[in-house]
């Protein structure tokens, strides 16, 4: 089970800056393990989906060149307190992962 | 010549858009594990490549207009190159797609980024970089492409992080 995501909401007026940090090792397979000398098998975060009360706002592709641990950081506009934003991750593993925060 | 590259860029965004709805339609519904359709939609091919000119190419992407409405915010020099701050801010009315290029990555396309109203064209993200490099924004907007580009430099090397 991935860690957890952490997604920030701030509004300003009608818009919401949204910072997202998405748990993951991102690994590139070029780096060797320092223990064992092997290369570490290529594994990172391919497609980022970003929701806004369930409409998609962002529909990202991504690749190893993207930092350990991704952030994201977004705005969606016409925003108000008590909407939905979501973020949806999956990896070049099949692996994935999700979150819903509720604007404050 | 933006209008035959813009055409290809188009289609792939829209079946991109397609398995994104879909995909995001399920997993708010609560109905794991992601649909497959998702790894169809990616644009492999652009992301497999491994030069500049031919990731631009196969992104349907080469030959974008320089504009100064599009801003690229990076640092001078990156301290650590696994962790370089980007944003990017477009002006350009009706920005529908982003692509962010490292040009000296093993694998220049860093990210895509497709976006839907609701969303201002204006995104941060972390991004690793091989090497002392020109970063690169390509925008497509109503339906041409515009770019801008600018170099950072990174005081360690690898792409490792």
């Amino acid at each position: 089970m991935p860690e957890a995501i952490r997604m920030r909401t701030a509004l300003e007026g009608e818009v919401a800056i949204v910072k997202i940090l998405m748990p993951h090792p991102m690994e590139t397979g070029l780096r060797k393990d320092a223990v064992t000398g092997e290369l570490v098998p290529i594994h990172y975060i391919s497609h980022v989906m970003v929701s806004h009360n369930g409409r998609p706002v962002l529909d990202a592709q991504t690749s190893r060149s993207v930092s350990r641990n991704p952030f994201l950081e977004l705005r969606i506009t016409g925003a108000h307190a008590g909407d939905r934003v979501a973020v949806l991750w999956e990896d070049n593993r099949g692996e994935s992962n999700s979150l819903e925060v509720v604007i404050k | 010549m933006p209008m035959p590259r813009t055409a290809s860029a188009s289609t792939t965004r829209r079946r991109a858009a397609l398995g994104g709805l879909a995909a995001l339609a399920a997993a708010v519904a609560g109905l794991f594990p992601w649909p497959r359709a998702m790894a169809a939609a990616r644009d492999a091919v652009a992301f497999d490549a491994k030069t500049l000119d031919d990731a631009l190419a196969a992104s349907g992407t080469a030959g974008a207009q320089p504009s100064d409405a599009i801003e690229l915010k990076a640092p001078d020099l990156a301290e650590n190159s696994a962790i370089v701050h980007v944003e990017i801010l477009s002006r350009l009315p009706d920005t529908r797609t982003v692509w962010l290029f490292a040009e000296k990555n093993p694998q220049p396309l860093v990210a895509r980024f497709d976006l839907r109203p609701g969303l201002e064209p204006r995104l941060g993200v972390r991004i690793k970089m091989a090497d002392s490099a020109f970063l690169r924004v390509v925008v497509l907007a109503g339906e041409r492409l515009y770019m801008t580009r600018r170099e950072t430099k990174v005081t360690l090397g690898g792409c490792a992080g």
